[in-house]
């Protein structure tokens, strides 16, 4: 089936006009899949990281949210050991003015915001709960050993 | 040198009405020699004025330049009666009503009360010769120049604590260059109403050729006032031709262009002269090939104006840049053949983009113009290009075509019938934009009329197309909800 115009539209603004600190591009084979870099966002544990995230847009994208996962190892309470994000405009929030640029963009905030409340890592949520600041000595650490360039 | 004559060969090539503002930089050059041999003749030459001035400064605290107002009397009782005889000199700008007076100011046998004295251990600069400033008061004495409170004589020194020596050449330096600046500031003013003016009866003339040549009836549609009000009274006399696509296609490559602004996430805001140039440049070249599909008398006539208004903006950009760029050496070169010290406030206005409004500077040297190709831009993109409606601006969010039949929910937001049954279908309630509860209330009466009669004006081919691939995609989908769709491999021999 021909790839829709939203879709066509939104690749070519995301290569044109990158969102800062935000790269995706699509496969060749499947303009559907896109590989995603985050860069760390300033101030916070996952700071100097670039990470690597696959993205899918589903047949009935833009009516349901595209499929996010991080590839690289990131330690943070949103986010579990097979990368998915805990983030509600992924799942019932979604709503079809979103676009990847905006979910790229929220999930990159989520790495300056993390909500040990609402655990998808449920240790590390732990972790961050009773000792914030050692939790994110081991962010920095994971940041540093599989994130950095 | 170098830059008198580039700086001379770019007026040169700007128009004459902007060339006569520019900052005249050989005049002031001259100026500056005058200041140097005024100093020479009363014995300052830089390297001794540098002395004093150092002195001063290290007195009066960081700044050997004050300006004269009311803070006056705090700053001249600071000095340390066992220092008495060394002699000190402040530059200093007195602003005037109109113009800037600048003088120095020499310090000399100052009063005991050093009630408010700053500290002076760090008095331990070797004093000036005793012979130096002799030679100073007795060139002083020859230029009877006036001293202090305009009303003592030389006679009078010993029981003065300060002596004024104006400086005439240094005035008429800051005059003339004050005065081009705000007279190159009020003709900024002139021309930005100018060019709004045309760029008013330019938006009337290309509006009544990129007008729509369907006319639905009754045009009732007030919020898109500036569009229909534009149609409304002058309908088609052409016989049903208009240049609306290529009008539309002119401008949606001149916004591409980005001539004189970035857009885009990284290099946003203003550019310099010479990327302008060039993007400019790069647009004519697209244009030309459109100029064959205007086929209305007059619109060829416009998009010439149109051209001919961008490269005024390049223009007045272009001295606005020099400019700057003249005041900034100028001033600089004053400091270096003087050793009088421009306040580094004063010049750094002048590398900055916006300078930073401060109260007590604005009156010495005049702000450059609020960045004048800025305003002239943004009266193109506000007064011209809306006169034909742009697509973006008629698109639903979600399926980003044209939002055609276009269907208003409760909450005011607009989105194209097709994505909203299929919101329907999936028994989503909320507005994609605002979640509101508004979807599955929306029926026959949310359809926009105003809008759909004015989508089929203005954009007649997108919005044929559009319904077609609506009318495609809902058969398409009638199918697979009962079986039949077209990928089961069934086929009719």
């Amino acid at each position: 089936m021909a790839l829709p115009k939203r879709i066509i539209k939104e690749t070519e603004r995301l290569v044109a006009d990158p969102a800062p600190g935000i790269t995706a591009a699509p496969h060749e084979d499947n303009l559907r899949y896109f590989d995603v870099t985050i860069q760390g966002p300033d101030g916070s544990p996952f700071q100097q990281g670039v990470f690597h995230l696959e993205l899918f847009l589903p047949e009935e994208y833009p009516m349901s949210p595209p499929k996010v996962r991080f590839l690289t190892k990131i330690y943070h309470p949103n986010i579990d050991k097979l990368g998915r994000i805990c983030l509600d405009i992924l799942k019932d929030k979604w709503s079809p003015a979103l676009q990847i640029r905006t979910v790229l963009l929220s999930i990159q905030a989520l790495l300056s915001a993390p909500n040990p409340d609402d655990p998808l890592a449920t240790d590390v949520a732990k972790h961050y709960k009773e000792n914030e600041r050692d939790a994110q000595r081991v962010s920095r650490e994971w940041t540093e050993k599989y994130a950095s360039q | 040198m170098h830059f008198s004559k580039t700086y001379t060969q770019l007026l040169l090539s700007l128009p004459p009405e902007l060339r006569d503002n520019a900052v005249e930089y050989r005049q002031l050059k001259k100026l500056i020699n005058q200041v140097v041999t005024e100093l020479n003749s009363l014995g300052l030459n830089p390297s001794v004025l540098q002395k004093l001035l150092e002195h001063g400064e290290t007195i009066v605290g960081s700044a050997s330049f004050r300006e004269l107002g009311e803070s006056l009397q705090c700053v001249t009782s600071e000095e340390d009666s066992s220092e008495s005889h060394q002699p000190t000199v402040v530059y200093e700008i007195a602003s005037k009503s109109t113009y800037l007076e600048p003088r120095l100011r020499l310090l000399l046998n100052h009063p005991h009360d050093a009630a408010t004295g700053l500290s002076t251990e760090q008095h331990t600069h070797s004093p000036i010769p005793d012979k130096d400033l002799e030679s100073i008061l007795h060139a002083l004495q020859l230029h009877s120049v006036i001293l202090d409170d305009e009303t003592h004589t030389l006679n009078d020194i010993s029981k003065q604590t300060d002596l004024i020596i104006p400086l005439p050449s240094d005035t008429a330096f800051f005059q003339l260059l004050t005065s081009t600046l705000s007279s190159l500031s009020e003709h900024f003013d002139g021309l930005y109403d100018n060019f709004n003016s045309t760029v008013t009866a330019l938006a009337g003339a290309i509006s009544s050729r990129a007008r729509p040549t369907s006319s639905s009836a009754p045009r009732s549609f007030s919020v898109y006032s500036l569009a229909a009000s534009n149609v409304s009274h002058v309908r088609p006399s052409s016989g049903g031709k208009s240049d609306l696509y290529t009008w539309r296609e002119v401008f949606q490559l001149y916004v591409e262009a980005e001539v004189f602004e970035g857009i885009g996430e990284v290099n946003r805001g203003e550019r310099s002269v010479e990327e302008a140039e060039k993007r400019l440049q790069a647009f004519e070249r697209r244009i030309k090939e459109k100029k064959g599909s205007l086929r209305l008398s007059g619109s060829t006539e416009a998009l010439d104006l149109f051209m001919t208004l961008n490269l005024f903006i390049l223009d007045v950009k272009k001295l606005q840049s020099a400019n700057a760029e003249a005041t900034r050496k100028i001033l600089k070169k004053h400091t270096k053949r003087t050793a009088l010290p421009i306040p580094s406030h004063l010049i750094s206005q002048w590398n900055g983009p916006i300078p930073a409004p401060s109260s007590t500077d604005l009156a010495l040297i005049p702000q450059p113009p609020t960045s004048l190709p800025r305003l002239l831009v943004q009266a193109i993109g506000e007064t011209l290009l809306p006169v034909v409606p742009h697509i973006d601006d008629y698109s639903c969010l979600i399926c980003t075509s044209i939002a055609f039949k276009p269907i208003r929910l409760g909450c005011g937001h607009l989105f194209c019938v097709r994505c909203l049954v299929k919101l329907q279908k999936r028994a989503k309630p909320n507005c994609p934009m605002c979640r509101a509860h508004t979807v599955l209330k929306a029926d026959r009466n949310n359809v926009d009329y105003a809008l759909l009669n004015f989508m089929s004006d203005w954009f007649p081919l997108e919005s044929r197309e559009k319904l077609r691939a609506n009318e495609r995609e809902a058969a398409q989908e009638e199918l697979d909800e009962l079986g039949l769709s077209g990928s089961s491999g069934c086929s009719i021999m």
